[in-house]
């Protein structure tokens, strides 16, 4: 694919991808975004087309303040939009009402941030356990899945622990395991490297493609980091508000 | 999610400390001198309470207890003879000075009671035997006596001293509730109280009286007043004129009053602005929270339990505190403090407005927050 003016996606539910059909998890259409007001506005998204699939791991790159958390946000059902159309999962975000969208969200998605945004008094099985508890799942239950969750993230031996006594690491694996502890089809990551070294970095990366990836799943990742788009299986390109490029990644051939 | 908001409440040691100090300061301050502005109250109308009998007569422009208006020594009989009365007695009210052995002077309320049936006797006796004040000269006193006029080496049961250079024999020391004045309180019988004091045209201080049981005490009342054309009051009523009084009179009312409203607004503005902090810096916490699926109601119900939970501790610190301070420091009635279940409820409803304040500043800036606050 090219420059992304949406003539090359299908507007449907499916689109061809790869010599296989790929169902559409998001699609946004004509996306408008501005903050502020009268001389001041600014607008941040215009018009923005993409569609995002099942099964695949998108990258949003691009240089700071073209719009790149901003189409993330509103994707996520976190920031209201100005105009155009957003179809998240099958459900027209647009016409929801914001408690619909909440429920929807805690329904759905999985969050991972710069931050990690850890509840710093929660234990790591706590804080795992914080969605499906604000979705009524019981305690009990709740945290017997959040350690389940946190072994399946390499941190089976730290469930007890508070987030301080974590390395930056160890907190963004909690982060990862609090997003997919309620098996969301979507998973928004802000530049979830962002605060971690190189090495650590990778792995994160790894986890998040080898955990969040699934055939009814997709994963969007905003990232400035060039070090991991090896991780992703199409990148879009935003500058200035606009989306300029989308690329399928070519990964190295191994041995 | 009440869960997540106890441990948000409580992981944040610093902040929860402050919160709770904030609060059971508030409370401190408002039991400890609403304690001690209502013990000072009920000291006001002591000489009534002390008394404990139904129904006061007196001068119809009475306006407390201590400011005596002698009335007709004929009233006693007049009071007798209206219909509902069981009984009715005189009784003598005025201010004097002792002359001690020693030479000192003190002033004191001599209380003249009916030498017959000694209505009005205070009802707890330490020393001696009251009813000894039929003997000639004898007088009473209270232990506020005792201990005003040199302490038991100088007063006790036996020691004589003079009340206007007649001689007056101590055969009795009983217990009673101070006084707003605390000035010593002489017992004797009626007549020789009359003995004691400078001939005046009128005497007669108050008549004290009881309803029969069968008739309405507020009837009998409105049945002295139409008769005699005096005022007629029951102990109740003319306590709290008495307190109407002093409140009106004295600026207590004011004192006390701006403390307490400084404690609750202190105690607001304390809990207030660290709750509204707590809830600032823990902003991107709530964001994560509302990213994730928690509704606005959500938050607001768990904002609601952190102040309330902080607030009821609060108060029982605070209330255990000004506890303390009162059993420390009113011990033996020695200062007034009277904390009363009133006291406790208002304090509690004041708190409970402390909380939901607090909590609804941070609720409605909640409520605006956007959650893609956590993205930035």
């Amino acid at each position: 694919m090219t420059a992304m003016d949406g003539s090359s996606q299908s507007q449907g539910r499916t689109a061809e991808g790869n010599g296989a059909e790929q169902a559409i998890a998001v699609q946004v259409r004509g996306l408008v975004k501005s903050f502020g007001s009268g001389e001041t506005a600014v607008t941040v998204l215009k018009g923005i087309d993409l569609n995002v699939y099942f099964g695949e791991l998108l990258l949003l790159v691009g240089e700071s303040g073209g719009g790149k958390t901003t189409l993330l946000s509103a994707i996520a059902g976190i920031l209201d939009i100005d105009a155009g159309d957003l179809d998240v999962l099958g459900s027209s975000l647009t016409n929801m009402s914001p408690g619909t969208r909440t429920r929807f969200r805690g329904r759905t998605m999985g969050f991972i941030y710069q931050q990690f945004n850890l509840l710093p008094a929660l234990t790591a099985a706590e804080n795992v356990a914080v969605p499906l508890l604000i979705q009524g799942t019981r305690k009990k239950e709740a945290l017997s899945r959040g350690r389940l969750m946190l072994e399946r993230v390499g941190l089976g031996d730290r469930t007890e622990f508070l987030p301080r006594n974590l390395s930056g690491g160890q907190q963004q694996r909690v982060a990862i395991a609090r997003a997919l502890v309620n098996e969301p089809q979507l998973l928004v990551c802000d530049e979830p490297t962002a605060a971690l070294d190189g090495p650590n970095g990778q792995k994160i990366m790894e986890l998040i493609r080898d955990v969040g990836r699934a055939p009814d799943r997709c994963v969007i990742v905003v990232t400035h980091d060039s070090r991991i788009f090896q991780f992703g299986d199409r990148m879009a390109e935003l500058t200035d508000g606009r989306i300029v490029g989308i690329h399928p990644i070519q990964r190295e051939a191994t041995a | 999610m009440n869960y997540i908001a106890l441990r948000m409440l409580f992981g944040d040691r610093a902040k929860y400390l402050m919160l709770l100090c904030g609060l059971t300061f508030a409370v401190m301050l408002i039991v400890q001198q609403g304690s001690i502005f209502w013990g000072l109250m009920i000291w006001s109308q002591s000489s009534i309470s002390n008394l404990n009998v139904p129904i006061w007569v007196t001068d119809p422009g009475i306006a407390q207890v201590d400011e005596v208006k002698p009335i007709a020594d004929t009233t006693v009989d007049r009071v007798r003879s209206i219909p509902g009365v069981e009984w009715a007695v005189p009784l003598y009210k005025g201010l004097l000075r002792a002359r001690l052995e020693n030479g000192e002077y003190h002033q004191i309320t001599l209380t003249g009671l009916d030498a017959a049936t000694l209505i009005g006797r205070p009802a707890e006796v330490l020393e001696g035997r009251f009813e000894d004040l039929r003997q000639p000269d004898a007088v009473a006193l209270d232990q506020w006596a005792v201990e005003r006029m040199g302490g038991p080496t100088v007063i006790t049961v036996g020691t004589v001293f003079e009340l206007n250079d007649k001689l007056a024999r101590v055969v009795a020391i009983a217990k009673t509730q101070k006084t707003f004045t605390n000035i010593p309180v002489v017992y004797t019988t009626y007549e020789r109280a009359l003995r004691y004091v400078p001939r005046e045209r009128r005497t007669l201080s108050y008549v004290l009286a009881k309803a029969k049981d069968s008739a309405p005490v507020d009837e009998v009342i409105q049945r002295i007043r139409d008769h005699t054309g005096l005022g007629a009051f029951t102990a109740d009523a003319f306590g709290w004129k008495t307190i109407g009084w002093v409140l009106k009179n004295t600026g207590i009312g004011i004192n006390f009053g701006t403390t307490i409203l400084l404690g609750f607004v202190v105690g607001m503005a304390i809990a207030g602005q660290t709750f509204y902090l707590f809830t600032v810096e823990n902003l991107r916490q709530f964001g994560a929270l509302k990213a994730m699926g928690a509704s606005t109601a959500t938050l607001a119900r768990m904002i609601l339990l952190q102040a309330f939970t902080v607030g009821v501790t609060g108060y029982g610190v605070g209330i255990g505190l000004a506890t303390v301070f009162g059993l420390l420091t009113a011990q033996e009635g020695q200062l007034p403090f009277l904390e009363t279940w009133p006291l406790l409820l208002l304090v509690f409803v004041a708190l409970l407005m402390i909380c939901t304040l607090s909590a609804l500043i941070s609720i409605i800036k909640l409520a605006r927050l956007e959650p893609a606050i956590v993205f930035r």
